[in-house]
């Protein structure tokens, strides 16, 4: 009776935990499966019309593939797609100073976008250069995208009262993103070291002398100081048309571009802008677009703190997000309408959306995400095919 | 003769079953699960751990629901709905470990996201903002108590995992403790510390450690390929088990076998530890890089923090605290100060193994209580090791010690013995208070409450938050406390470690342990 009881009745407890082992396994792959562009969900132009009027119909098709819910964003955008896709190139140098942010966020930064272009099929391809290597960059490269984040400072090599080669290169046909602090504030020598005082530079001169004009507005004259570089209030509350149809979420305005003087010299605001100022000053959106000869400028009106020690809520995942969106396709917007709808997809679900618009141009692309939870999960992205 | 399977022993009836309970245990044991839940609901002598299981169950069950820190345990959440659909915790970059939780908490959080949508399970409340504006601290990211619950009740289980192992491990180890086992496991339960990292933060120390205890049992009785299975699921839940390996090295090669060994017994016991670290491996092959990355990003971190008599200063802190003090706040760590404790740490890793190994090779003969003490001992001082060089204050880390901490404390019952555990669970929680007081923790509740619960939360945050003094004051206290006790816990259990042929002095130390105590046969 004893030798009964101590027989189990599987053979061997080995065997009970290779299958439970296996099984944990599979499940595990099986989910990680799940992962890769057109996993998640796919979609497609079903059709599209010209109507009279200008009016542009297009009927999008979404299919979900996954067995839960999925919200979804279609949107149809005035935005001009670019022949190929772009290299991207983030400033990313440890022994530069990071005064709006920490460089483990940048690198933070760099992975995401890696995994994010991945995740939505782009092609676009993405790499690091320190500040020593910046002034060789800029006399290449010239349809590239770089990334400065954090840092709020570009070596002097690059950008001085003495030199513009940044300028030049943008004007060239690069594309310049800029997160953290009024652009081409302060100026640092290429190799510093990280954590003493702020640097020096032009001050709020640095955005004419690359730009032409005030983007952000700089305090009344007699209170400069880096404890009072903040001009404007710290986040964003109302999104702007394009903010909603690219599903952007960085809301953060403490060197927010002006809308007033952005939308004069034929910028776009694509972020959150805020309430004007009592002061009268215009409103601040916290992502500017602005086309600078035959390049561009991205410009979010701050990155995650800023250095009198206040915090852009969410700021480096926030930033990081809309980053991914903006540059994973290869589209820059235009002036136009926006259309956008938000559904939500059924379990294994396909559903068409009619989306119709009247651009003053003809430029028009989709944009479909899946945002779950605040995380932008899956996106695609075409040019309508007139 | 059938070795007894490693999950029996774990369970082994206590007391003996009855002739009506002698039948087969069901795949995996289910049927002696239920005997064993069924015993520990209803007889009498389980009386007291049934008192400390309820109570603490309720305040964690109270707490899960309504409470959050930071952007830690949004970002937990997230992570697990990233992993719902796209089997990628890191998907959402909000996850900084390794792999195993999300996997862990996905199938509970897949059920309100069939139920309701992934969007029910975390809202922006913007009501938090002005806190986070000042401070950088807390998150407009909220999730809703079901996904707060979901993330958290695997956590929950891990900590009355550990409890009841603390319950049960002592007699059957025959280890002399000062207190009942039931005073170990309300220790472990009912410590405010532990409660906060599972309940409140969502951390996932508890599931760690109780990972790891299992594996060093699972040492203990022999059960090589589970030794190695729950070994690699502790590293796939946090990536400090991986310092535990020279330790199992040692174990593979000299750990006395109950029967007369085999020929090559240690290549034996290597490949079923092997073979059982390789089903997590396997398992999670796509996220090896994120993990060995995790891993090596701590152990270069050019930060220094811990809970170390460094932590005058704190970078993140509010601002306006301690970064404008009056006095000099800020202790640069620099490059020399980082490697002393670097080193420290290696050295409690490498030589913990080391000295490990020459008790068992040069006391063969020891009493197998000596023995599990000296594993838990040295399991100990290399982890206490590795948090001393964390790159920054992590007091749910300290979690891990716990356990380990109590099932070395020596006998007979002095209550001055506790006095370290007592210490460094109060610094460690203290200096989670100490960012924004308890009550930020509670900013999922407010918000139930509406705006003016919000509001009102955001008032006490941002009244202590203007208060620098008493921010640094708490902050300096729980870090030089709390520093302190980790370098004693080091400094202590790394003597007790060293074999008494290395030490300065011969004779009997204080707090040894040379007497085995009766045991209860495995």
């Amino acid at each position: 009776m004893i030798g009964r009881l101590r027989r189990p009745r599987l053979r061997s407890d080995l065997a009970r935990l290779a299958t439970v082992g296996s099984l944990f396994v599979v499940a595990v792959l099986v989910l990680q499966s799940s992962e890769g562009p057109g996993a998640l969900a796919s979609a497609r132009v079903a059709s599209w019309a010209g109507l009279p009027g200008g009016t542009l119909q297009v009927t999008v098709e979404v299919s979900s593939h996954r067995p839960w819910p999925l919200p979804i964003r279609a949107a149809l955008l005035p935005v001009v797609f670019a022949p190929t896709a772009t290299s991207v190139y983030v400033l990313e140098d440890p022994n530069y100073p990071a005064l709006f942010g920490t460089t483990p966020e940048v690198a933070a930064l760099v992975s995401f976008l890696g995994t994010e272009f991945q995740r939505f099929g782009s092609s676009t391809t993405i790499a690091t250069l320190d500040a020593a290597q910046l002034p060789d960059f800029l006399s290449g490269n010239r349809s590239a995208t770089l990334i400065v984040a954090n840092y709020g400072c570009v070596p002097s090599a690059v950008l001085s009262s003495q030199n513009d080669s940044l300028g030049s290169w943008i004007r060239a046909g690069g594309r310049l993103v800029w997160a953290g602090g009024p652009l081409g504030y302060f100026e640092e020598p290429a190799a510093s070291s990280a954590g003493g005082p702020l640097p020096g530079g032009m001050g709020w001169a640095g955005q004419v002398r690359l730009l032409g004009f005030p983007l952000a507005d700089p305090l009344p004259v007699g209170s400069e100081g880096p404890q009072s570089i903040n001009s404007s209030p710290m986040l964003g509350v109302s999104p702007s048309p394009l903010a909603e149809g690219l599903g952007l979420a960085y809301n953060g305005t403490p060197f927010g571009a002006n809308v007033t003087e952005l939308t004069a010299h034929g910028g776009l605001s694509l972020g959150f802008e805020s309430a004007p100022l009592s002061s009268g000053a215009a409103a601040r959106t916290s992502i500017a677009y602005l086309p600078v000869g035959n390049g561009s400028l991205v410009y979010f009106g701050g990155a995650v703190n800023d250095p009198a020690s206040q915090y852009v809520p969410e700021g480096g995942v926030r930033l990081a997000q809309d980053v991914a969106v903006l540059l994973a396709f290869p589209f820059t917007p235009t002036p136009g309408p926006v259309d956008v709808r938000n559904f939500d997809l059924g379990p294994f679900g396909t559903q068409q959306v009619l989306l119709q618009a009247t651009p003053p141009v003809r430029s028009e692309g989709v944009l479909v995400q899946s945002n779950v939870a605040g995380a932008v999960l899956f996106a695609w992205a075409q040019a309508v095919p007139y | 003769m059938r070795r007894t399977p490693f999950y029996r022993s774990v369970l082994s009836a206590e007391p003996p079953r009855s002739p009506s309970e002698q039948e087969t245990d069901g795949f995996l044991g289910y049927r002696r699960w239920v005997r064993l839940a069924r015993r520990f609901a209803l007889e009498p002598q389980y009386r007291r751990l049934r008192r400390i299981v309820l109570v603490g169950l309720l305040v964690r069950l109270l707490l899960a629901p309504v409470s959050s820190w930071d952007f830690d345990t949004p970002g937990f959440v997230l992570s697990g709905i990233s992993t719902v659909y796209t089997g990628n915790p890191y998907a959402s970059s909000l996850w900084a470990n390794p792999p195993l939780a999300p996997y862990l908490a996905a199938p509970l959080l897949a059920i309100p996201t069939l139920l309701w949508g992934p969007q029910s399970l975390v809202a922006v409340a913007s009501g938090v903002a002005p806190v986070t504006v000042v401070t950088g601290v807390n998150a407009t990211f909220l999730p809703s108590p079901i996904a707060l619950l979901a993330w958290k009740l695997p956590l929950l289980l891990a900590d009355l995992g550990v409890a009841l192992l603390l319950y049960l491990l002592p007699p059957r180890l025959g280890l002399q403790v000062p207190f009942s086992r039931e005073g170990l496991a309300a220790a472990w339960f009912l410590n405010p510390l532990v409660i906060w990292s599972s309940a409140v933060h969502g951390e996932v120390d508890s599931l760690a450690i109780l990972l790891v205890l299992l594996s060093l049992y699972a040492v203990i009785t022999e059960h090589w390929y589970s030794a190695g299975l729950l070994f690699g699921l502790g590293v796939f839940t946090k990536a400090y088990p991986l310092v535990l390996l020279p330790l199992l090295g040692v174990a593979v090669a000299l750990w006395p076998s109950a029967s007369p060994p085999p020929p090559r017994q240690w290549l034996r016991r290597a490949g079923r530890l092997a073979a059982g670290v390789a089903v997590g491996v396997v398992a999670f092959l796509s996220f090896l890089p994120q993990t060995f990355g995790l891993i090596v990003s701590k152990a270069t971190n050019p930060n220094f923090g811990g809970m170390s008599l460094l932590i005058l200063y704190n970078r993140i802190a509010p601002g306006g605290a301690t970064g404008h003090w009056t006095v000099p706040t800020y202790i640069p760590t620099g490059l020399a100060v980082l490697s002393v404790f670097r080193i420290m740490a290696v050295l409690a890793v490498l030589l913990g193994a080391g000295f490990f190994a020459w008790r068992l090779w040069r006391r063969p003969s020891a009493s197998r209580q000596e023995r599990f003490h000296w594993l838990f001992l040295a399991a100990l001082w290399a982890i206490v090791g590795v948090l001393l060089s964390d790159s920054v204050p992590q007091p749910e880390n300290v979690v891990a010690l716990l356990p380990l901490m109590l099932l070395t404390l020596p006998a007979p019952a002095r209550w001055r013995r506790l006095a370290p555990y007592v210490l460094l669970s109060g610094a460690g929680l203290l200096m989670y208070w100490a960012f924004l007081t308890p009550l930020a923790m509670l900013y999922p509740g407010a918000a139930l409450a509406g705006p003016a619960g919000v509001a009102w939360v955001n008032g006490v945050v941002l009244a202590y938050v203007h208060s620098p003094l008493l921010h640094g004051v708490l902050m300096t206290c729980a870090g030089v406390v709390g520093g302190a006790m980790l370098l004693l816990v080091w400094a202590h259990s790394g003597w007790l470690l060293l074999p008494e042929e290395l030490r300065p002095r011969r004779g009997e130390v204080s707090g040894d342990r040379t007497a085995p105590a009766p045991a209860t046969p495995v």
